[in-house]
This record gives C-alpha cells, structure tokens and sequence, in this order.
C-alpha cells in the first residue's frame, strides 16, 4: 500500500517513538526512503526534540537543588507527621 | 508547599495512582496544584469552551525543509536556540504543552503521562503528535536562519 505525505506527517510522532504497528511503520518506512521532504520533516522533527531534551535548554538556576532540598528538609522537620496545615502562599 | 495537598486527598487518590510510579502521582499534583494557584490569581487566561483546541482539527503541515539530518548539540550552545525553543514551547496551547513537557523533557511514557494528566493514551499521542509538528513547524525554519553558516547542521 502505498500512502501519500500528508498521512506520513500523522505517523512522524509514534515513528519516532516505535509505537508504529509493524506494518504501518514499514509503510512509513518505504515512504521514508523514497521521500526527501518527508525524511527531512523526521529529521527536523527528531532534531528538534533532541535539542528541547537537552538539560541545557531548561537549565536550573545555580543552587536550585540545593535550595529546594533545604526547603523541604526544613517542611519536614517543622511538620513530621504529615498533619494538614493550611497552604503557605 | 503542595506537600500538605499531596498527603491529605480522599483516599480515591491513592486508588486512582494504584501501581503507578510516585513521581507521576507526584506530577500529577503538582499539575493540579499549579492550576490552582494560577486560577486563584488570575493569571490564566481561561480558553472559552467554544475554542478548545480539538484533537481531531485540521491537519498540521510541517515545514518543508531539505537535509537536516545532523544532531545539532554545538548550535545550543548559543543562548538564541535555546530561548527560541522555551518560546516555541510556550507558545503552544496548555494542552499541547503539557503533553511535550512530560515527554519529550520529563521523558515519562505514554502510560505515565497519560495518569498524571488523567486522560486517555490515546489522547497522550494525539496530543504529542500534534504538539511535535507545531514545533516543528514553529521552529523548523527560524532555527535554521539562526544557525545558517553551520554547515554540519545544515548541508
């Protein structure tokens, strides 16, 4: 069977995830190989994707870790058991 | 601290996360707690029910764009990729968004994302599959004009 690139642009997502069934990802596959638009979308779409996963990206402030692990030591202390307090704002 | 609210729900939430990781029940909260927050302060813009973004709508048409086949790590290196991604991403509509944080940055599966949002699977890759070529339509060519010269990116 062959599909046309429009239907390809639906599959790119799950592609890229291998959560194609094995007979559509080998449709999209031979499209794939035969379609530079469509291959260029999946290596831009990857691309992409890989970059947004970059710890780089969405860096944490110098010390947050560190503020945050004294916060909540400091949450747990104060409050041991857990007991119900009105949220801080 | 959301930590109150995360020990305190009726007791259908430890049902509803039954078998679930902490960390997506952790999400989960913190989601909902950060909803609240918002909607309290009335920072969120509320989206009218007649604009809910629909998951079957028309159809999104990527970039059209030749060879682009190189990882390009030495480009995030300059600050402009990086912010150009953060407001590619925040320009996204919250459903989407969510979806492509959990994913694609938090790296939960379609299961996880799927209970600490509390909507189907299904929904999950609808959602992500559009999401991904919105940025890819968003960002496609703007990262390209930012990086054009690099040509191990772009040949």
């Amino acid at each position: 069977m062959i599909i046309d690139c429009k239907h390809v642009w639906d599959y790119i997502s799950d592609y890229l995830d291998d959560s194609l069934l094995p007979e559509t990802r080998d449709m999209v596959q031979r499209h794939l190989e035969s379609c530079e638009i469509c291959s260029a979308i999946l290596d831009s779409t990857r691309n992409i994707l890989i970059l947004t996963a970059d710890d780089r990206v969405f860096e944490l402030p110098t010390g947050f870790s560190d503020r945050l692990h004294a916060r909540l030591a400091r949450e747990i202390c104060a409050d041991p058991d857990g007991k119900r307090r009105p949220p801080q704002t | 601290m959301w930590r109150t609210r995360a020990f305190s729900g009726p007791s259908g939430i430890s049902r509803a996360f039954a078998g679930a990781k902490f960390s997506t029940w952790l999400i989960s909260i913190t989601l909902n707690e950060a909803g609240r927050q918002l909607r309290r302060q009335n920072i969120l813009r509320m989206e009218s029910l007649d604009q809910q973004p629909r998951e079957d709508g028309a159809r999104i048409s990527p970039a059209l764009l030749r060879d682009w086949r190189e990882i390009p790590s030495e480009a995030l290196e300059r600050r402009e990729v990086s912010a150009l991604l953060e407001e590619a991403i925040d320009r996204l509509s919250p459903i989407y968004r969510e979806v492509l944080v959990l994913r694609d940055i938090e790296e939960l599966s379609v299961e996880e994302t799927s209970v600490a949002l509390s909507i189907s699977a299904s929904s999950v890759k609808v959602r992500l599959q559009r999401a991904r070529m919105m940025l890819q339509k968003g960002l496609a060519h703007e990262l390209k004009a930012v990086t054009s010269g690099k040509r191990r990116w772009f040949q």
